[in-house]
């Protein structure tokens, strides 16, 4: 089996990932994440964005719709404000969860693609809003000095202009602040589990499919 | 350790503490206390600025690094500042690096 790409923790992510195999995330993403393979983000751990894989486990935060072609699990220690969509769909007590359930088979793909980086919107779905004091707290990176910036202490120059390519817009004090939280979620943070077994490929993505049955 | 698995994308800028692993493409600026690694599959495409970095595999952009190996098969296109470099044999480099020299003093 492939190896699992990881987010660790201390590592924020603004902008969209996609791809094939497994992601597990112990860090920030700030934006849409789309896998073939499993999709898990560890207690301590967030995403802030809608999130599409085949396998979802939530021990961590989302902020965003979880659509999942095969199962969704939002364990004890997962806190969750989004909608989920998944044939199969468990919710341990303990969660907090604020959202719709639709256990269902994904007719098609959830257009997670038209991210606007710039915007930091969605136009096939309503972005998820700022995440709140509340939902960052114990969840945020732990305080380990000043990152280096990209800005100092010389600019660096980029490569070629890319005027139609735009970038996330900067942090907002908002963001900032809620990065500078305790970090007493990461000392309970668990060991990953391995990621489920695969099972076949996932259609690809962006393209209507009717052929994922929940297996019974 | 972060790892960007081979067939991922990410498109948008990292930023933060540890090591990191490219195997696969990132399209933006990465920014670590750390060191980073650009796999042979991997390819990264952006301004990078971390205490170490090597490349097996694509780099362009501005690297600005406390070490810089380009090893080989690695290929980088961009500006370099650096404390130390290295390029080994099989590997390649464009773009102009900008490192501090001491000179004998005859010379200056």
């Amino acid at each position: 089996m492939k190896k699992p790409s990881v987010l660790p923790s201390g590592v924020r992510f603004r902008g969209e990932m996609e791809g094939e195999g497994d992601l597990i995330v112990f860090g920030h993403v700030d934006g849409p994440v789309r896998v073939d393979g499993s999709l898990v983000i560890e207690d301590g751990g967030l995403i802030q964005g809608h999130v599409h894989a085949r396998q979802i486990t939530v021990r961590g935060a989302l902020k965003g719709d979880a659509f999942a072609d095969e199962s969704i699990r939002v364990d004890a220690s997962g806190r969750l404000v989004g909608d989920l969509t998944a044939p199969r769909v468990r919710v341990t007590p303990g969660a907090q969860f604020s959202g719709q359930v639709h256990v269902q088979v994904l007719e098609s793909a959830p257009p997670l693609r038209t991210y606007d980086p710039a915007l930091h919107t969605f136009t096939g779905l309503p972005a998820p809003e700022p995440i709140s004091d509340e939902l960052a707290a114990g969840v945020s990176l732990p305080e380990t000095g000043s990152p280096p910036d990209l800005a100092d202490p010389r600019p660096l120059t980029p490569l070629r202009e890319r005027p139609s390519r735009q970038r996330a817009p900067a942090p907002t004090a908002e963001a900032e602040a809620a990065e500078a939280a305790p970090d007493d979620a990461l000392t309970s943070r668990r060991t990953p589990v391995k990621p489920p077994k695969r099972v076949g490929r996932m259609p690809r993505i962006g393209r209507a499919k009717g052929s994922h049955r929940p297996r019974r | 350790m972060g790892y960007v698995g081979p067939g991922l994308v990410l498109r948008g800028d990292l930023r933060g503490e540890g090591q990191l692993r490219c195997d696969g493409v990132i399209d933006g600026n990465v920014a670590l206390q750390g060191a980073l690694v650009v796999g042979r599959s991997g390819k990264l495409v952006g301004a990078v600025r971390a205490s170490a970095v090597a490349v097996e595999g694509v780099l362009e952009g501005p690297v600005s690094a406390g070490e810089l190996n380009v090893l080989v098969g690695g290929r980088l296109v961009g500006d370099v500042r650096a404390a130390r470099i290295g390029l080994e044999d099989g590997g390649s480099l464009e773009g102009t690096v900008d490192m501090e020299v001491d000179l004998p003093e005859e010379a200056s």
